[in-house]
């Protein structure tokens, strides 16, 4: 199953995650829902709102845990990664700043997200 | 299309963590534009928000009465949590007139009407 796929059989699920790295481990257990659910056949969305952006900032390597590297290892198995542009004005982060592979989009698309789910999890609330 | 319609819960204050209900009320109206059925919960600090006459001008914040107006122009359905509004010592004629009380447990029946549910 690619990004994007619709196949109606698939069950869709959007993780909306709105806590920024560290400050609690909210992106972390996130990140690995989005890449267990994939792995178990799951077309898997993820959007990255309010705080929750911050994580698309985590591009370098670290010695210690990192949500950049599970973030990146959820795009590398496809997960559909969208980030909110407001919040991501709001903060400073630019296309250049962040981890590749991440749409930012309009509240909008996160809105789509809603209507093509089966399931929905937010973390960080 | 798989769903519909979408519950948001709000269990935050105004302005002292105003990104997240901020947040919650852009999501909000925007999926009413987009064509969802929503209900937006306030429960716990969450209540603050349906505050009649609120002017956070003197803090530079924007009012979130005015995201909260739109979303019931929209066709937003607005409800408050009796025992957290209580606890906080707010009465009924102090939120706005738009919005419904009701019990947790009416809330949970709630939950069922609805495709998704997102917690701020």
């Amino acid at each position: 199953m690619g990004q994007g796929d619709n196949n109606m059989n698939t069950k869709t699920l959007t993780i909306l995650l709105i806590k920024g790295p560290y400050a609690s481990e909210a992106a972390d257990i996130a990140l690995k829902t989005a890449i267990k659910a994939k792995c178990q056949g799951y077309n898997v969305n993820i959007f990255l709102y309010l705080d929750g952006t911050w994580v698309s900032h985590l591009t370098d390597d670290k010695t210690f845990n990192n949500s950049g590297d599970w973030l990146k290892r959820a795009i590398r198995k496809e997960v559909n990664v969208k980030m909110c542009e407001r919040c991501s004005h709001a903060r400073d982060l630019k296309k250049e700043d962040i981890i590749e592979g991440i749409e930012i989009s309009g509240t909008y698309q996160f809105v789509d997200f809603l209507k093509n789910s089966d399931k929905v999890l937010t973390f960080g609330g | 299309m798989k769903s519909n319609s979408v519950i948001i819960f709000c269990t935050h204050g105004t302005y002292g963590r105003d990104d997240d209900l901020y947040g919650a009320l852009l999501a909000s109206n925007a999926a009413l534009a987009k064509g969802m059925k929503v209900t937006l919960v306030l429960v716990e600090d969450g209540v603050l928000t349906a505050k009649k006459n609120q002017n956070p001008s003197k803090i530079g914040l924007i009012n979130n009465l005015d995201e909260l107006q739109d979303f019931i122009d929209l066709g937003g359905r607005l409800i408050v949590e009796d025992l957290s509004l209580e606890e906080r010592g707010l009465s009924k004629n102090e939120i706005l007139e738009k919005s419904e009380t009701m019990s947790l447990r009416d809330i949970s029946k709630l939950v069922e009407e609805h495709d998704v549910s997102l917690t701020f």
